[in-house]
Formats: C-alpha cells, sequence, structure tokens
C-alpha cells in the first residue's frame, strides 16, 4: 500500500508526527501556498487509494473533503495576486486528479450493480454539478487559449476600454 | 476597478454552484451557464474566453463581499 503522506509526516517511536517543513518553505511567503498544496495532494490520493480498494461510498466522502481543501487552496492561491508557475502546477495536477475520481464515481453510480452510492442518499446530479464545476476551474487556468485576446477582454469587462 | 453588475451576477451563480448540494448545483449550473452565455454575447466573444478574463475577479469577489471560504461547509 502507498503512503501518501510519507512526506509531511514523520514517525517518532510509535508517534505519527508533523514533519518540519523544509527550510525553504519556512523562509518564502511565496513557497507556504506549495507546502499546501501537497496537504491538497496527499488527500487526494488517499482517495485515489479507496478507490482502488472499491470503497465507493468512502471515495465519495473523501472526494468531497478533497474539493473543499482544493477550493480553499484556489482561494488562497487566486484572491490577491498572480500565481505562481509552481502554484498553477500543483492546481493542475489537483484538479485533473479530482475530475478523474469524479468521474469514476460518476460511471459507478451509472451501474445497476453498485447501488449502495444511490441507498447513501448520493445523487448524480450532484456529482455531475462538482464535475462540471470543475472542469471550469481547469478551462480558466489551464486551457491553451490566446492569453493577450484574454487580457484584452478583462480590460473591456472592467475598465470599460474600447 | 469596475466590475459590471452581470459579470458579479455570474461570480454568484458560480459560489453558489460551488456551495450547494445535491440537486440544488445542477440548478445554479443551469443559471451559470445562462448567465455566461449573456455576457459573452454582450462582450461578443464565447465561454471560454469569458471564463478566463473573469476567473481572477472572482476570488476578489468573494472575499469583498465577505463570503465564506469556500472551502468551508456551511453556507451564508
Amino acid at each position: 500500500m502507498s503512503e501518501p503522506h510519507s512526506d509531511l509526516f514523520t514517525t517518532r517511536g510509535d508517534e505519527l508526527a508533523v514533519a518540519s517543513p523544509p527550510r525553504h518553505h519556512a523562509e518564502l511567503p511565496l513557497d507556504i501556498t506549495s507546502h499546501e498544496w501537497q496537504w491538497a495532494e496527499a488527500l487526494i490520493r488517499d482517495v485515489e487509494e479507496e478507490e482502488r480498494k472499491g470503497a465507493f461510498v468512502a471515495v465519495f466522502f473523501s472526494w468531497k473533503m478533497a474539493l473543499r481543501q482544493f477550493r480553499r487552496m484556489e482561494a488562497k492561491t487566486f484572491a490577491d495576486r498572480e500565481p505562481a508557475v509552481k502554484e498553477l502546477d500543483h492546481h493542475c495536477a489537483c484538479v485533473t486528479a479530482l475530475i478523474s475520481i469524479g468521474k469514476f464515481l460518476q460511471l459507478e453510480l451509472a451501474k445497476p450493480t453498485s447501488p449502495d452510492l444511490k441507498a447513501c442518499g448520493i445523487s448524480d446530479g450532484e456529482i455531475e454539478a462538482q464535475l462540471y464545476e470543475l472542469k471550469c476551474s481547469y478551462e480558466e487556468w489551464h486551457s491553451d487559449v490566446n492569453k493577450a485576446k484574454i487580457k484584452d477582454l478583462a480590460n473591456l469587462i472592467f475598465r470599460g476600454a474600447a | 476597478m469596475a466590475r459590471p453588475k452581470i459579470i458579479a451576477d455570474i461570480h454568484e451563480a458560480r459560489y453558489e454552484l460551488r456551495m450547494s448540494d445535491g440537486d440544488d448545483a445542477l440548478h445554479w449550473q443551469k443559471e451559470y451557464e445562462r448567465l455566461l452565455d449573456a455576457a459573452a454575447e454582450e462582450y461578443k466573444t464565447d465561454r471560454l474566453h469569458l471564463k478566463g478574463a473573469i476567473a481572477p475577479d472572482f476570488h476578489k469577489w468573494v472575499k469583498e463581499n465577505n463570503l465564506p471560504n469556500l472551502g468551508s461547509k456551511d453556507k451564508r
């Protein structure tokens, strides 16, 4: 079994303790989010582990939890400044993994042999809407669009430029 | 920086989509798409470019409106 948290935790005797962040993370404010993005990625790897075990209900609720952490990180990364290239890379890795897990859940829910998701009140509509929202997030930050056109459009919208 | 009302409305629909559970989320998805189409028509562009142009403003809008963190379970 993989150990998704191995880079974040360390064992001290029988105890599991949070490892100190690498020194460069503590010194550079921008890298604080890099370290936090690693937490989001570790959460997603946990969900993928549950997916491999076929624990679909657990996958759904863990996916939702990972989504919340992902959105927290998005808000922190994109609210006040231009994100760094490294942060965009973390964002891309997380959003594509979350889309993949959501798609897996949607396919599982469609199978007549997997009724346990419906029994737990998990609707296809909710998964579809969250998948749609994640795809929007991917398109906004990672699509191969004309950046100059985007900039001109933003100027037109927010500054009323012709 | 001026934010047109239609852009604020798009942000609101997107926020509600993120925060909704169950089939409510689907309702907000449709509303978000309807508003996106209206704004794309107004600015003579397509959805994809419009999304890219307004994406950085979304998180500013959330912050300005003192809305709960997008990762929070608690709604307004």
